[in-house]
């Protein structure tokens, strides 16, 4: 037995477990969920790293298929229809699919942010932007729903299952044109697709063999009511040559080939590490991985095991490196403040910012990172938590009541200048009546129409700001100056530990507020009431409107 | 001065919006060399042949068995092709001589997939953006060299193309001019935030090298937002116009980039993207109603600028990441292909045809080729509208076409 264990132990990799603190429990926190509020954080620091892991790979129970509202009567009841009448139900389908599908939505958010299946969301969510399908070009809630059913059936599943699911899904046939690939005149574009973003990457197949998989697909296509149907009348039964082989390939065939390719474990492994690490991996790190997908048969629990429990997955690039998605900042923002939002809230306003789930942007997904964040985009998130908490108007958002001040008052500015000067008085007044219009003519329409629908959406179910478990948080921290209170703000609301200078300007906003309410630093949580709520709901504002709130 | 105004929007707005000239009806023109360019993208690859129609070819005429026009139909150009049938703006400037049609446009080797495509269209390299900033963001760089103001380059829209990305001089990115604003805790931009929003870079810290290279970035992005807030939505804000821009996603856009463009800020370029043009089955009607809405919009767009001098001296460039495979696929639609038509206009533009219409029979594995490097047409745009030597941007020669003046 000792002569057996001896070279084992020796040959142990010399590893150093990365600390298990707090920093690295909320790290794994944030990339395999949505973040969480440091209490939890602290009791996974307590619980240990495999604890986690365990509690993040668990087997949950499954979720059900969401029942449709609205669906087509069969084959043999539609034929009977008059052309009109059939038509008008397909038409009544889209919109009422459309509706179904944001409700489906808004629910699986809701699930986010209670954080039941963190791990499952999270993959759903790299799914959902691997096997891209967009409701605007498949115009049917209901394939788009089932698609969704699918991915999340099998987030943490199979790779090869999945890409055999996806490539005869209802909703990514009509997406990718398949509907219409027949013997005679193929299209290309599911099979084009297929290997260049589900499969292998471009650059690792030639344009014959995008003409090959297109002729293996032909044929097959969706029933009205959103079923699968095959026609062997438009099927190439023929020979096909694909990546070096020649048969009378069928789909399975087709999926086996593309499993069987080096570049397949390659191309998922490195869309695995970059959306995980927020990072491309080096040449090294993804040979590692590639490897650990091949020899697992493309098992997604031992790969994300390995993941979140390498060193190298804790290393100072990649913490806190990584730009939160819209939804990311939205569902972890409402995790850290202990908000339960409206659910169409973040549905809408992450649409706003840039993700609107069932509408990718192209079929190659989102691009994430640095990309979600423009100067026009980076204010728009700090406006969004201020409307969930109730510190900005929606309305506001639509309207520039502060540049119509500004530009009267400059106007009168100018007038005191000119003053004297009849002609320029006249010039004045006949200006600013044609200021005021040009201002309401330029709203932007896109905007005002996504703001109403918000609007809408929010005063349905009497939108009051919800309430914020923050202040009971930091109460129970006893922070004993308005430094601790700022500290303890920051660690609570924050995915990362932010630098140093962060919190000086904060310091100085809550001390102002603070003492023009007459409220002193030690007591000012336990007797401050209201006033205290409020001040500390600006304070969150502003933490969220921050650069390092972007980050997670 | 009112109060509520921070310092920064206040120093950020500067001598260009409290001395007034903004305010009056007549712009002020700070561009006193070169014009600005405005750069529109077609997402998704265009089908060239669908909207300048070689109708007259019979290979054409064979090859488009769902989608062919006739030449009744077309907007003549001449006996050999014409404007589709909805580009009634786009055929009247052609005719006064402001459009230039540039057919055949690709590089060596196309491209098929859209994303590599376009990362080529818009680092104007075949390496894409491994070749480093966007063109635009080069010119940007150079332009300006060690100043930097965010709104030289502006895009309007959510999702910013590569072409504007500039690792030292980023661009603004504007969905609603209206709401291009923080609003602080107090309804305005607060003094707050001035206090709290840090712009130097993070303390360098070795068990934070992610998080502060993210933060530099951020704080960066954060102070050109600050710093152009406001001057951006007075220049949306006070321009006038006679025209009426369509009620479209593409046609909103247009006007705000128009009255950017014109609002006196210093923007050089601006960019606007229109998506839909990936047209793999049912392409009629889809294109059709492309086109009218491109017609409309751009039309518009073409006649704003004429209401001042800096709009006048403003040069609208189109492009598409590819044009579509010559036969129709099964779908009544067509596949990716490869070179298509790219559209310059301005009231400076000399307008005409230019390059040469690729052979419909000699093809390139079922597509077009190319008979223009599109590298010509930015070298041209850059030399003769931004008045940069372009080898300086492009890193090579292309031969330039005479496309202004």
């Amino acid at each position: 037995m000792l002569t057996l264990a001896l070279p084992l132990l020796f040959s142990l990799p010399a590893i150093q477990d990365p600390v298990w603190d707090h920093r690295s429990a909320e790290h794994l926190l944030n990339r395999a969920g949505f973040g969480s509020p440091s209490a939890q954080v602290d009791h996974w620091v307590e619980q240990g790293r495999e604890a986690l892991v365990d509690h993040l790979l668990k087997e949950r129970a499954g979720q059900g298929t969401w029942k449709m509202e609205s669906t087509l009567p069969s084959s043999e009841r539609l034929a009977e229809m008059e052309r009109a009448e059939r038509q008008d139900l397909i038409k009544e389908l889209r919109r009422a699919g459309e509706r179904e599908a944001t409700d489906y939505v808004a629910t699986w958010i809701d699930q986010m942010v209670e954080g039941t299946d963190p791990l499952g969301d999270r993959m759903t969510l790299f799914w959902q932007g691997f096997f891209t399908s967009s409701l605007q070009t498949v115009r049917r809630g209901d394939l788009m729903i089932r698609q969704h059913e699918a991915l999340r059936e099998g987030a943490l599943g199979n790779y090869g299952s999945l890409l055999e699911t996806m490539v005869l899904n209802p909703a990514m046939l009509v997406y990718l044109d398949n509907n219409s690939n027949r013997r005679r005149k193929p299209n290309e574009n599911l099979a084009r697709e297929l290997l260049e973003l589900f499969s292998l990457g471009e650059g690792n197949y030639t344009e014959q063999d995008v003409k090959e998989a297109a002729r293996i697909l032909t044929g097959h296509a969706v029933t009205l009511q959103g079923g699968n149907r095959f026609s062997k009348k438009n099927h190439d039964y023929g020979r096909k040559e694909l990546l070096g082989r020649e048969g009378r390939f069928e789909v399975p065939d087709l999926v086996r080939i593309l499993l069987e390719q080096d570049a397949c474990p390659r191309w998922v492994a490195g869309r695995l590490l970059v959306w995980f690490e927020g990072l491309k991996p080096s040449q090294e790190r993804l040979a590692h991985y590639a490897e650990i997908l091949r020899s697992n048969n493309y098992e997604m629990r031992p790969f994300l095991r390995t993941l979140f429990t390498d060193p190298e997955f804790y290393r100072s690039e990649v913490i806190g490196g990584r730009v939160l998605s819209p939804l990311d900042y939205m569902v972890g923002s409402c995790r850290r403040l202990g908000i339960k939002p409206v659910s169409d809230y973040i549905y809408f306003t992450s649409g706003l910012l840039g993700e609107k789930a069932f509408f990718p942007p192209n079929v190659k997904g989102w691009e994430g990172g640095m990309s979600w964040i423009t100067t026009g985009s980076l204010m728009q998130r700090g406006n969004l938590i201020g409307v969930m908490l109730g510190l900005i108007k929606l309305d506001d958002l639509t309207s520039d009541a502060e540049l119509d001040e500004m530009l009267a008052s400059a106007a009168a500015e100018e007038m005191n200048m000119d003053q004297g000067d009849p002609d320029s008085m006249m010039d004045q007044d006949s200006m600013e009546p044609s200021m005021e219009g040009a201002v309401g003519s330029r709203r932007s329409a896109d905007l005002v129409r996504a703001m109403r629908s918000l609007r809408n959406k929010v005063n349905r179910k009497k939108f009051t700001p919800p309430a914020t478990r923050l202040r009971r948080t930091l109460a129970m921290q006893m922070p004993g100056s308005d430094q601790e209170l700022v500290q303890a703000a920051l660690r609570e609301l924050l995915a990362i530990e932010p630098p140093a200078d962060t919190a000086t300007g904060l310091v100085e906003f809550v001390k102002t507020e603070r003492e023009a309410l007459g409220l002193s630093e030690d007591r000012f949580l336990r007797k401050g009431g209201k006033d205290a709520e409020y001040i500390l709901r600006r304070l969150a504002h502003l933490i969220l409107s921050l650069p390092e709130a972007q980050l997670g | 001065m009112n109060q509520s105004l921070s310092r920064r929007a206040v120093l950020g707005a500067g001598t260009a919006l409290f001395s007034t000239p903004l305010l009056r009806a007549t712009r002020m023109d700070d561009s006193a060399e070169g014009g600005s360019l405005i750069v529109l993208q077609l997402s998704g690859g265009n089908d060239g042949l669908s909207t300048i129609i070689p109708w007259a070819d019979p290979d054409y005429q064979k090859a488009r068995r769902g989608t062919k026009r006739s030449g009744t139909e077309v907007l003549s150009i001449d006996p050999y092709r014409g404007f589709h049938p909805a580009l009634k703006n786009l055929h009247k400037i052609y005719g006064q001589g402001k459009l230039a049609v540039i057919e055949g446009c690709g590089y060596p080797d196309q491209i098929r997939s859209h994303f590599k495509a376009l990362d080529i269209w818009h680092s104007a390299s075949p390496l894409g953006r491994s070749a480093g900033n966007g063109w635009i963001g080069n010119v940007s760089e150079h332009m300006q060299g060690k100043q930097a103001s965010p709104e030289f380059v502006v895009h309007v829209g959510s999702r910013k193309p590569y072409a504007i990305h500039s690792n030292s001089h980023p661009a603004c990115s504007v969905q609603s001019p209206t709401a291009y604003r923080w609003f602080g805790a107090d309804g305005g931009p607060g003094q707050v935030v001035d206090g709290i929003c840090k712009e130097e870079m993070p303390p360098v810290d070795p068990r934070h090298k992610g998080r502060d290279a993210a933060l530099a970035e951020l704080r960066g992005v954060l102070a050109d937002a600050k710093a152009s807030s406001l001057r951006v939505r007075a220049a949306a804000a006070t321009h006038e116009t006679a025209i009426t821009f369509p009620r479209t996603g593409i046609g909103a856009q247009l006007r705000d980039v128009s009255a950017i463009v014109q609002g006196g800020i210093g923007t050089r370029i601006a960019s606007s993207v229109m998506g839909g043009f990936d047209t793999h089955a049912g392409q009629l009607g889809k294109h059709d109603r492309l086109m009218a809405d491109l017609d409309a919009a751009l039309g518009a767009l073409y006649f704003d600028l004429a209401g001042s001098p800096g709009g006048r001296k403003t040069t609208i460039l189109v492009f598409s990441e590819f044009g579509r495979r010559v036969v129709e696929n099964g779908s009544g639609g067509t596949d990716h292909g490869k070179a298509g038509p790219m559209f310059v206009l301005g009231h400076g533009v000399k307008g005409g045809l230019f390059g040469k219409h690729p052979s419909l029979t000699n093809l390139n594995n079922g597509d077009l080729g190319y008979t223009t490097d599109f590298r010509s047409v930015y070298a041209s745009l850059i030399e003769q509208c931004l008045g940069v030597d372009p080898q300086a941007i492009l890193g090579a020669k292309y031969p330039p076409l005479r496309l202004l003046g």
